[in-house]
């Protein structure tokens, strides 16, 4: 078999691959800048690529939006530098502006299954069971970087249709739910209204996270009772009923989070304590206010920092909190591998390897450190632990022995020594970040740069490189012709990127630790994964491998503040920018304060004004 | 003799509409209606339609399913196991139409009432519970509790012949209270082998005119496009009231949700031209008259648009009277029963468990709401019967409505009264308004099926395979044939 290789597959085109730390903004998606709230855009250099938006107008409800920003506000485009953690006296950037933050399919789901509940959820109790069927809201398209993103989410053509026939179908077991209550006998007659305010306000309130104003209730009773008058009562009462609910479940407001907050300085707002109520529980457990929080916002317990910290603590250790988790998974994105298919001689089935049990066991993992590893160095502890979970399906890979059953829980075992450091070394990330057949060193490194160093990498047409013959050649070998001779318009990217992909090459494509590199069938050569790192700040200098790398990324700053800022994006659900300085950092000094406990990072980001304040 | 009849169609869409009219499923196929009328006018066919609708807990021949002139001497409304010798009437005409069937009335000189047929014992007993199940099969079933069909049932016996070429065999609806029993167990293609009855309008829409097509017409919650234009104006309501509150790529995401909700309203009025390949889709429901009423609307549509010309129905016939559906909003106004309305509702309350236990419920309560369910069941069976009118199927049809038990729910296995309109194209001989009895169970719904299966010129091989006695297998009833 021949096998090509491209000569250069990052060209030195854009400035993006300098020596210097840089922004990960990538266009339309991840790292986009899009989202400069006053239109200020980026600055800086022009190693900011600015937003180009979201083009996206399939399934996924994100609209084209067109630019986002190439002017000026503090860190667009910019590396992120550790000075840009620091809060200055005078905030001068103003707020992001007010937002309507779509649910994302499991909040949704959640939140129908809360409206099915007869009554509101205690925070001790778990989630009620969610309606049967897939979610009609879809996830964001690929180009996002977090589920949870609001970057131009709207309601696309394709979940419209879906969400009326789910809002029929669950509208009709609300009147069914209703019929257990009032309506039972005052679906008409004198005790019609006093009926409809109460179901109104009683399923309003957890699909809108606020009490409905009178005219908001009047207005949906007007629904029911307006089509009673026209289809007549026979089938008309429930029917009617069902109209008004339906019409709640695909309101804006149950659809949305609209953060518009109350006046506090002309043209900036602050969320209100149930919009605070509505953004925290989400984000921490996907699911509407449970009884706790509404009551604290119920209460105008949620104004000030140390209320909010004491729920956000309360629902982090929740038996239903499932946003740390939600984060560390998406951030390593573990799932990644159920979408790239494996050799077809790996198999599908009992002890055979299996690509959602790698999935699954690095998800126990995340479960795992999230659970015995929250208070103290937990970041670290996502670099470093050698612990893996394992099954017969997955066990060789992981050079581990006795795992139980692909369809039993799976066991909790320690690498051998030298072989696996955190999740970045986890088959489910090392596999994802390989083809079919191949390890993919340039991939791991973008990944690496991008995600952990947060340095950018700028896009490539892959197909206008020409490629080079490299049979019998290892990834190293073949990315020789990325410096040499002839080659310099390449060695910009590649000397970022090579050596910090190929750190990783001791893991094959299933992610299994190797040695020794398969180059031909009859022919293996060792592998060589040492390399250096430069212009990553504490991350610089030399190693031999992956575990040497990684364990430096357990200690440094700025991998700690990279880990932190897509923290930021997945629990704010939109990029940073310079009005967030004193939220970041912030969050970062709380975290190491406390010895490294996330639950003080995540409170201080959802205590910070980032959180709290709107411009208008 | 009547003779296959050839002429335009004059269908009348006002009738059907307004007949159709009795529920939900009447505004949500006016559109249809309207257009499988054009598309109808100036054809012919000699198309043949079998129509067959059962309701559980029985029809007692001494209620209200016997003509009054025609009433046994002995007849006892108390009695609620009235088996045994009966007194036989084979050729009574001109009789006064039963109460339960008054809905027929004006098809009277199509009308044919039969009492005394036997079913086959259930499962060595001497009927009661679990009788339905063996209604369209006659063969005792697979399992030990025989509540797997023990053969093909008659709607695919029928279908293989009737539909042949049709996109569908038979158009089998229903509901019943105990949603598996009911549904998997009434019909089979062949010995252990269920065929599901659809209870759900919007999957059997779907079934029928693809999901591509239900999606495109709207799938509009509540079912039907007055129903869409409240909902959709509702939606557009807030999306405007929320725009005030932001601007820029925000409000962008409203000025796309409110685009999407306008564009879905226009694909919903170029869909309102559609002819028999689809129309405006029924929702979900949790009630179960709005339900039937909707699947036999359906059913109603895709029988004269020719997706299948067999449509059997079924109201909770199955293993006991608890898989009775909850009809109670049938008595919610006066839609159905006028100003009687309230005191059947008020009857229904005083029975021992509503409709699922109306079987156990003596005459003054359990009598009376029967006759008014079959009543309604009848006014539905009378859209249909419009609806092959307009489009000159009538007489090429045959409807019959029948029950699961003869007599009343725990009655034996005998006494099954029915009812038939039609002459199936001039091969049954049910004109001449005519009244039977078979005294003495001598003949047997078996009998009955093979005779109309004969009259529809189906083949009824493979029916009633099972080796049984011979008082059920005497073959056609000779003098229902022409």
């Amino acid at each position: 078999m021949r096998i090509f290789l491209f000569t250069c597959c990052i060209a030195l085109t854009t400035g993006a691959c300098t020596s210097t730390v840089n922004s990960d903004r990538k266009p339309g998606g991840n790292g986009s800048m899009a989202v400069n709230p006053n239109g200020m855009g980026s600055g800086a250099t022009g190693a900011g690529l600015g937003g180009s938006g979201n083009s996206s107008a399939g399934g996924s409800g994100q609209v084209a939006t067109g630019s986002g920003g190439t002017g000026t506000n503090a860190m667009g485009g910019m590396p992120l530098t550790p000075a840009e953690f620091l809060c200055p006296a005078t905030v001068t950037a103003t707020p992001p502006a007010r937002r309507l933050w779509r649910l994302t399919p499991a909040q949704f789901m959640n939140t129908q299954a809360a409206v099915l509940s007869s009554t509101r959820r205690s925070g001790a109790s778990p989630l009620p069971a969610v309606p049967a069927g897939d979610s009609p809201l879809l996830p964001v398209d690929s180009n996002s970087r977090y589920t949870t993103t609001s970057d131009n989410v709207t309601v696309a053509a394709p979940e419209f249709s879906k969400l009326l026939i789910f809002a029929q179908t669950h509208a009709d077991q609300l009147v069914l739910s209703a019929k257990a209550g009032c309506w039972a006998n005052n679906s008409s007659g004198p005790g019609l209204d006093a009926c409809l305010t109460t179901l109104i306000q009683d399923k309003g309130t957890i699909l809108f996270r606020r009490p409905l104003a009178a005219d908001e209730i009047a207005y949906y009773a007007d629904i029911v009772k307006n089509d009673q008058t026209a289809n007549g009562a026979m089938v008309g009462a429930d029917g009617a009923l069902s109209l008004a609910f339906q019409a709640m479940i695909l309101a804006p407001h149950s659809l949305f989070q609209p953060e518009i907050g109350a006046d506090v300085t002309p043209g900036v707002s602050r969320l209100t304590p149930y919009e605070v109520a509505s953004s925290l529980s989400y984000a921490l457990t996907a699911s509407p206010p449970d009884a706790e929080l509404w009551d604290a916002a119920a209460n105008g317990l949620l104004t000030q920092p140390d209320q909010i910290k004491a729920q956000v603590t309360r629902l982090t250790a929740g038996p239903v909190a499932s946003g740390t988790r939600g984060f560390v998974t998406e951030y390593f994105e573990l799932r990644r591998l159920l979408g790239v298919p494996k050799s077809a001689d790996i198999g599908s089935t009992g002890c055979q390897y299996q690509r959602t049990q790698a999935v699954q066991q690095a998800e126990a993992l995340v479960n795992d450190v999230v659970t015995n590893s929250s208070s103290t160095g937990f970041f670290a502890t996502l670099f470093t632990t050698p612990t893996q979970f394992y099954s017969c399906s997955t066990e060789a890979v992981l050079g581990l022995t006795g795992g139980p059953m692909a369809d039993q829980a799976p066991a909790k075992g320690t690498s051998p020594a030298g072989q696996r450091a955190g999740l970045l070394t986890s088959p489910a990330l090392m596999g994802a970040l390989a083809s079919r057949d191949k390890t993919m060193a340039i991939r791991r490194g973008k990944f690496i740069n991008t995600e952990v160093l947060c340095r950018g990498v700028p896009d490539v047409d892959l197909a206008a490189i020409p490629m080079l013959d490299s049979t019998g050649l290892t990834q190293r070998e073949r990315f020789v012709a990325h410096t040499g001779a002839g080659a310099a318009s390449c060695a910009g990217c590649h000397s970022i990127l090579d050596d910090a992909g190929l750190a990783f090459e001791n893991y094959d494509t299933l992610g299994a630790y190797r040695t020794m590199d398969q180059v031909t069938p009859d022919m293996a050569k060792p592998i060589d994964a040492h390399g250096t790192l430069s212009n990553v700040g504490d991350a610089d200098g030399p190693f031999q491998n992956a575990i040497e790398l990684t364990t430096r990324f357990s200690t440094s700053s700025t991998v700690e503040q990279c880990v932190m800022r897509n923290g930021f994006r997945y629990f704010m659900g939109r990029q940073e920018f310079g009005y967030d300085s004193c939220a970041l950092a912030n969050a970062q000094t709380a975290y190491k304060a406390s010895g490294g406990n996330y639950v003080e990072f995540i409170a201080a980001l959802l205590t910070s004004d980032s959180f709290m304040n709107r411009s208008y | 003799m009547s003779t296959t009849i050839r002429r335009s169609v004059m269908f009348s869409r006002r009738s059907f509409v307004e007949k159709l009219g009795l529920g939900m499923g009447a505004a949500l196929l006016a559109p249809l209606a309207k257009n499988f009328i054009s598309e109808a006018q100036g054809q012919a066919t000699d198309r043949k339609i079998a129509v067959f609708t059962t309701v559980a807990n029985g029809m007692n021949p001494y209620w209200t399913v016997t003509p009054p002139e025609f009433m046994e001497s002995n007849a006892d409304k108390g009695n609620v196991e009235p088996g045994g010798p009966s007194q036989a009437v084979s050729m009574g005409r001109n009789f006064t139409v039963p109460d339960s069937f008054l809905p027929f009335k004006p098809y009277q000189d199509r009308m044919l009432i039969m009492d005394g047929l036997l079913s086959h014992p259930h499962k060595g007993e001497d009927g009661g519970h679990g009788l339905g199940f063996l209604l369209y099969t006659q063969v005792p079933g697979t399992d030990v509790n025989h509540f797997i069909p023990g053969g093909i049932s008659f709607d695919q016996v029928l279908g293989k012949t009737l539909s042949a070429g049709a996109p569908r065999t038979a158009l089998l609806i229903g509901r019943g209270a105990k949603a598996g029993d009911f549904k998997n167990k009434m019909f089979a293609s062949s010995r252990g082998t269920s065929i599901p009855a659809f209870q759900n309008p919007s999957a059997f829409f779907t079934d029928l005119f693809g999901t591509g097509m239900a999606q495109a017409s709207g799938m509009m919650p509540s079912s039907n496009p007055a129903k869409g234009r409240v909902l959709f104006d509702a939606l557009k309501h807030d999306i405007t009231r929320l725009q005030t509150s932001f601007a820029g790529s925000e409000k962008a995401k409203l000025d796309n949700y409110l685009k999407v909700i306008e564009d879905h309203e226009k694909s919903i009025q170029a869909t309102a031209n559609l002819n028999c390949s689809g129309g405006t889709a029924p929702g979900a429901t949790t009630d179960d008259a709005q339900a039937l009423v909707s699947l036999h609307a359906i059913a109603s549509v895709a029988l004269v648009c020719g997706m299948s010309n067999v449509m059997f129905m079924d109201v909770g016939c199955g293993d006991a009277h608890e898989d009775m559906p909850a009809l109670d909003s049938i008595f919610a106004d006066g839609t159905y029963f006028g100003a009687d309305a309230p005191r059947l509702k008020g009857l229904l309350a005083q029975g021992e468990s509503g409709f699922s236990g109306i079987g156990h419920d003596p005459y003054a309560v359990g009598g009376e709401v029967l006759k008014a369910t079959h009543q309604f069941i009848g006014k539905l069976m009378a859209t249909t019967i419009e609806s092959l009118k307009g489009a000159t199927l009538y007489d090429n049809s045959l409807s019959l409505f029948t029950s699961d038990n003869g007599g009343t729910h725990h009655s034996v296995h005998s006494r099954f009264p029915m009812v038939i309109i039609g002459n199936a194209g001039g091969k049954f001989k049910a004109a001449d308004n005519r009244f039977i009895r078979h005294p003495d169970n001598s003949r047997s719904l078996l009998d009955m099926w093979t005779t109309i299966g004969t009259a529809f010129g189906a083949s009824m091989d493979g029916f009633g395979l099972e080796p049984l006695e011979p008082a059920f297998t005497k073959g056609v009833i000779a003098d229902l044939l022409a």
